[in-house]
């Protein structure tokens, strides 16, 4: 039977990853086939229906993990089916239960959200943490450790603030703006190596992107991984950053905007660069470098 | 232009002086045409005329933005 037949019409209309596991297992063997010739990368399908035509060729839609690699996952289908258009839909579409990188997520007490990064595993405990800033997770240093992080997507607690940077005034210069909380198993169904990351050093002229819970997937391009940067925090003043990633937009959408702070950055291949905080909205946006993070934050991968 | 100072260090002198003051919200590096030369973003609403032209052999450009805040909304 050919991957088309497997996704042929007889099947479609349904959603797949209710079919028999067999069908997707063989699905995902064919990508990870495929993909295995490329670096590794984050990606997670977990089914492909057919649901109608688009311009008379077959249209389908691929549901995948938010966050996962599209050009990798739609390359490998499109050169197995050949011709077809394809459209992707975020797994919590239709996992409501699970946090996934990309979401709004918040302190309890804050009435500020902003973006959850990703997963990555606590260097002490060896816990699964969720990652986003300070600014986001522990309400701009006035979070308390225990204090209850929320999903914003059903204003559901999803874990409990471990862990952050205070951010410090001037004359101090920040090198993060960092804080991690816990997972319940309820909003973790997954298997930690399918969402595992692998983190490289951000360069100057790399390519990346950031798939933000307000402006959703933008690519850009880093220009400086030294930058000195001067952000308005509201009622913390204006704070300083050093060694700041600077990033600029591809096109003329901005890279970030309000919302998107907290949202991992990633090469052109998916290996993890940064950490998003800031920018302007329009022409820059800053992040702090993965190094950094993982050095002052106390995680591993 | 020569350039008598890496620029890691040139950034650390010119922040130590500008960043935070008089509407400098950034300085950092970027390529222009081949040539590494020295960005600050300024506030749209503040014209520095003390800012240098060039420092150490890099050119300085300026460059205005609405403002550098956190994205949490």
């Amino acid at each position: 039977m050919s991957y088309y037949d497997l996704i042929s019409e007889n099947i479609a209309r349904q959603h797949i990853w209710t079919k028999p596991k067999t069908a997707v297992e063989e699905l995902n063997e064919m990508i990870a086939s495929i993909a295995g010739t490329l670096p590794r990368t984050r990606y997670k399908l977990h089914g492909i229906a057919h649901v109608g035509t688009y311009n008379y060729k077959p249209l389908f839609e691929l549901y995948c993990n938010h966050g996962s690699d599209l050009d990798a996952i739609r390359y490998a289908l499109k050169s197995h089916l050949g011709y077809g258009h394809y459209r992707y839909v975020h797994a919590h579409a239709f996992h409501s239960q699970g946090l996934y990188a990309g979401q709004f997520v918040a302190n309890a007490r804050s009435k500020y959200m902003g973006t959850m990064g990703g997963y990555v595993l606590d260097s002490y405990t060896n816990n699964i943490l969720a990652i986003s800033n300070n600014h986001v997770l522990a309400d701009s240093n006035n979070g308390v450790v225990g204090d209850a992080l929320i999903d914003k997507k059903d204003n559901t607690r999803f874990g409990t603030l471990v862990r952050y940077n205070e951010l410090l005034k001037p004359p101090y210069r920040n090198l993060v703006d960092a804080a991690a909380g816990t997972v319940f198993t309820s909003h973790f169904p997954f298997n930690y190596n399918d969402v595992k990351l692998f983190p490289v050093l951000p360069k100057v002229g790399m390519r990346v992107y950031k798939d933000g819970a307000a402006s959703g997937k933008t690519w850009g391009r880093i220009i400086s991984v030294s930058g000195k940067i001067s952000a308005n925090y509201d009622e913390l003043g204006h704070l300083n950053f050093t060694e700041t990633v600077v990033i600029r937009p591809e096109g003329s959408k901005p890279f970030s905007i309000k919302g998107d702070s907290g949202s991992f950055i990633f090469n052109e291949h998916g290996y993890l660069v940064g950490l998003l905080f800031g920018g302007d909205s329009k022409n820059i946006s800053f992040a702090n470098s993965i190094n950094n993070v993982i050095n002052n934050v106390g995680i591993r991968f | 232009m020569k350039k008598n100072m890496n620029i890691e260090q040139v950034l650390d002198e010119l922040s130590d002086i500008w960043l935070g003051r008089d509407g400098v919200m950034g300085v950092f590096e970027e390529q222009r045409h081949g040539e590494t030369v020295i960005l600050f973003l300024l506030k749209n609403s503040i014209s520095n005329k003390e800012i240098p032209t060039e420092y150490k052999g890099y050119k300085i450009i300026k460059e205005n933005t609405p403002e550098i805040k956190r994205h949490s909304e």
